[in-house]
């Protein structure tokens, strides 16, 4: 299976502040990978570099094959819908499928034309005049008509109600199935991910700390809670996330290919956003346990 | 056709969710042999659901030998939960536990009483007779 | 891409048909005239001392009521025209969409990025020209009787507003504003920038640069007092003496007053001749009888399309040197 997108040693810097460090990462085609982490960790940054608007400071990357915006053919297979959906607010939603049209070589005017029907959006309003969940909408719609073989959505539904948030992904969720189509979309907020996405990639502090299928992830993810001298020494082959607690009774997230058991100390695996929230958590508070040592994870 | 749901709060993976949706289906006799499972986009379009998640369930479902996929149709039921009970039998015991809790709730009973007589009687039973 | 173009300049590109349709009127409904009362003047083949007097009236009598309206308004919306255009379809053009975020979705289109620029780089350079020809060439017929009178279309106020000049500057405005506003990013500091640059390379031209564009006549005649611009003396006996240059509609660069030995004439005077606190005829008379020359260099008012060719040609030069950096800019520096 082709990649979506490879990177390696990927590193942004504006003048003195570091937006991506390092990053290396192969993301597998025909996936819908959720890239999350805090807001400032970078995941605009890698978004905006897949999408050619920026260029790396150093290291590369490459995405379906080529590099981002080198070609007008290269252009028409990703489609890319920015932070704050950014949209003409002097043309009407009819003007911006227009602009699609012509500036697409393989526009699907059909598609996007019942898509905005669909969320009875009037064609003759100006994009100004949208809610911004309509704005999010009417970009997204763009995106799709293209007919893309990998879609980078930028927090596309971080202004959007819960109600608004389930369409918009619905939307997406049926777009993936009619037309397939890699998507990677990046969100601060985690909860509804694990429903939609089959892969992880959790960016924190400029850093990637984990990139992985989502089955591998929950499945290899432990939370232990117990004694703190209980657990002093991990189970073999077990790497320390992020360990929480006082000197008595501690709560350890650990990752480990092997099964773990717990005999003295209690043993549940995790859903996807209780891992992320552990990669976070170690990111804020990087201080290692003096006898554990905590390594990035990929 | 049945209706699939996703916990989100349950911590079960989406695509067990699936899968225990489809056998608790079976075991009630709600999806029979014949039937034909909600096609992907059906299932994606009433749940916000990764279809990948949706294929993986049914794959799983057909290694139990419980779906076929025949393609250009479907994925249909093809193995049954049931075990050798008739389906009628499930009918008339449903029937029979509707008019036990009528009855309990003209005793007085209200809905969690009734829930927990209900388990409490079934656990004692189910360890005297195991 | 053309439709885009054309789809994001529509507003502008109406307003400015409005614009020369109201300047159309104007002249059609005053030129006419206008020529009429020219030709009846009877300044064209007039010769002599008249000449002046019948001139002099003429214009006065041009520079008011509708006609003096429209001249003003032509003179203003001419040499306007070009810092406007750079400043409201050139500066806007790039900075507007890095400002609004809005180039995120035109760069991720399938087009690169140069060539979603120079559609609509084209059409702003080309909206300008357009409309600075149609306008100059209409104001250039307009004012024809004026020009004529006055003798010369070398002075800035004048020059700008004839010709093909303001081509050169509309277009050299528009390059430069896309150019400012790439570099800037931001639309308003970018409009501002803009208007700077252009406005200041206007004068630049005009006090320093135009009268240098073709190499200048040069004139060594004896000295005539009868038309001084300056006579005067001070404390030490230093004395300055310059007289008019008389050259109808002529641009003059240096005008000095030599000896007959090509020095510069600066006195000193003679005591006995001119008293200090009262230079009278007697003076007059006695530096008349030094026997010194008026040096000028100056432009004749013949030379005006020589300097509006060579003028216009630098400007459209500079033009596609700032569209070249534009371009460049855009394609490598904006990541």
């Amino acid at each position: 299976m082709t990649s979506a997108l490879t990177a390696r040693g990927l590193t942004k810097r504006y003048g003195r502040r570091t937006a991506l460090a390092e990053c290396t990462l192969e993301i597998p085609a025909g996936r819908v990978v959720a890239l999350v982490g805090p807001n400032g960790a970078g995941k605009s940054t890698l978004l905006n570099l897949a999408a050619g608007l920026i260029r790396p400071t150093s290291g590369e990357i490459e995405v379906l094959g080529d590099t981002p915006a080198c070609s007008p053919d290269q252009l028409a297979r990703v489609g890319f819908v920015a932070q704050d959906a950014p949209t003409y607010a002097g043309l009407t939603v009819a003007d911006h499928l227009e602009l699609g049209r012509r500036l697409n070589p393989r526009w699907d005017h059909r598609l996007a034309e019942r898509r905005i029907d669909d969320l009875a959006l009037d064609p003759r309003q100006k994009a100004g005049r949208l809610s911004g969940g309509q704005r999010a909408q009417l970009a997204l719609t763009l995106a799709l008509a293209k007919r893309p073989e990998l879609l980078l959505l930028d927090e596309p539904a971080a202004s959007l109600d819960p109600l608004a948030r389930r369409e918009l992904l619905q939307g997406l969720m049926t777009h993936v199935v009619d037309h397939g189509a890699s998507v990677v979309l990046s969100s601060h907020l985690v909860s509804d991910l694990e429903r939609v996405c089959d892969h992880v990639v959790v960016l924190t502090g400029s850093h990637v700390q984990l990139a992985a299928d989502l089955d591998e992830v929950t499945g290899t993810h432990y939370r232990l809670t117990g004694d703190a001298r209980d657990l002093d020494e991990l189970p073999p082959g077990a790497e320390l996330v992020h360990s929480t607690g006082t000197d008595r009774h501690r709560t350890v997230v650990v990752r480990s290919a092997l099964p773990v058991v717990g005999d003295r100390t209690q043993v549940e695996p995790l859903g996807m956003e209780d891992v992320v929230l552990a990669y976070m958590a170690r990111a804020a508070s990087p201080a290692p346990r003096p006898d554990s040592p905590a390594e990035a994870v990929r | 056709m049945i209706r699939f749901h996703l916990d989100a709060a349950s911590g079960v993976a989406p695509y067990l969710q699936i899968v225990q949706q489809v056998r608790h289906a079976l075991r009630l006799g709600l999806l029979r042999e014949g039937d034909q499972l909600p096609t992907v986009r059906e299932v994606v379009s009433t749940v916000t659901i990764n279809p990948n998640t949706v294929h993986k369930a049914y794959r799983e479902l057909e290694y139990a030998g419980l779906v076929t996929p025949r393609p250009g149709l479907g994925t249909f039921v093809t193995g049954s939960l049931a075990g050798d009970v008739p389906a009628a039998s499930y009918v008339r015991l449903r029937a029979g536990l509707v008019r036990w809790i009528e009855d309990a709730q003209q005793a007085g009973l209200d809905d969690e009483s009734v829930e927990a007589l209900v388990h409490g009687t079934l656990r004692e039973h189910l360890r005297v007779t195991s | 891409m053309t439709w885009l173009s054309w789809r994001l300049f529509r507003a502008q590109g109406y307003v400015t048909l409005v614009v020369l349709a109201c300047l159309a009127l104007l002249a059609v409904a005053t030129g006419p005239h206008l020529a009429q009362t020219y030709a009846d003047s009877g300044i064209a083949g007039c010769t002599g001392g008249r000449c002046s007097d019948l001139s002099r009236s003429f214009l006065a009598d041009a520079k008011t009521g509708l006609t003096g309206a429209t001249y003003t308004i032509g003179a203003l919306a001419m040499v306007g025209f070009p810092i406007l255009a750079g400043v409201f379809w050139g500066a806007p053009l790039v900075a507007r969409e890095l400002e609004t975020g809005t180039y995120r979705v035109a760069w991720t289109q399938s087009v690169p990025r140069t060539r979603w620029l120079l559609p609509r780089l084209g059409l702003a350079l080309g909206a300008a020209a357009v409309a600075a020809g149609l306008a100059s060439l209409a104001l250039t017929w307009w004012a024809n009787p004026l020009d004529a009178a006055q003798g010369g279309r070398l002075q800035p106020g004048v020059y700008l507003a004839r010709g093909i000049v303001p081509v050169g500057y509309a277009l050299l405005a528009v390059a430069v504003g896309a150019l400012l506003g790439a570099v800037v990013r931001r639309t308003v500091p970018a409009m501002a920038t803009t208007f700077a640059v252009v406005g200041g390379l206007m004068l630049t031209f005009s006090l320093w640069l135009r009268p240098h564009l073709v190499p200048p006549v040069h004139a060594n005649v004896p000295l005539d007092l009868a038309d001084l611009q300056t006579f005067s003396e001070t404390n030490g006996g230093h004395m300055e003496v310059v007289a008019n240059f008389a050259q109808k509609g002529a641009l003059v660069l240096t005008n000095r007053t030599l000896t007959p030995q090509g020095a510069l004439f600066v006195g000193p005077a003679d005591p006995t001749q001119c008293d200090r606190r009262l230079p009278g005829q007697q003076c007059m008379d006695w530096v008349d009888s030094l026997g010194l020359r008026q040096d000028v260099t100056y432009q004749p008012a013949s030379r005006f399309w020589d300097l509006q060719l060579v003028e216009t040609g630098i400007l459209v030069a500079l033009a596609a040197v700032a569209v070249g950096l534009c371009v460049w800019w855009v394609r490598h520096r904006i990541t």
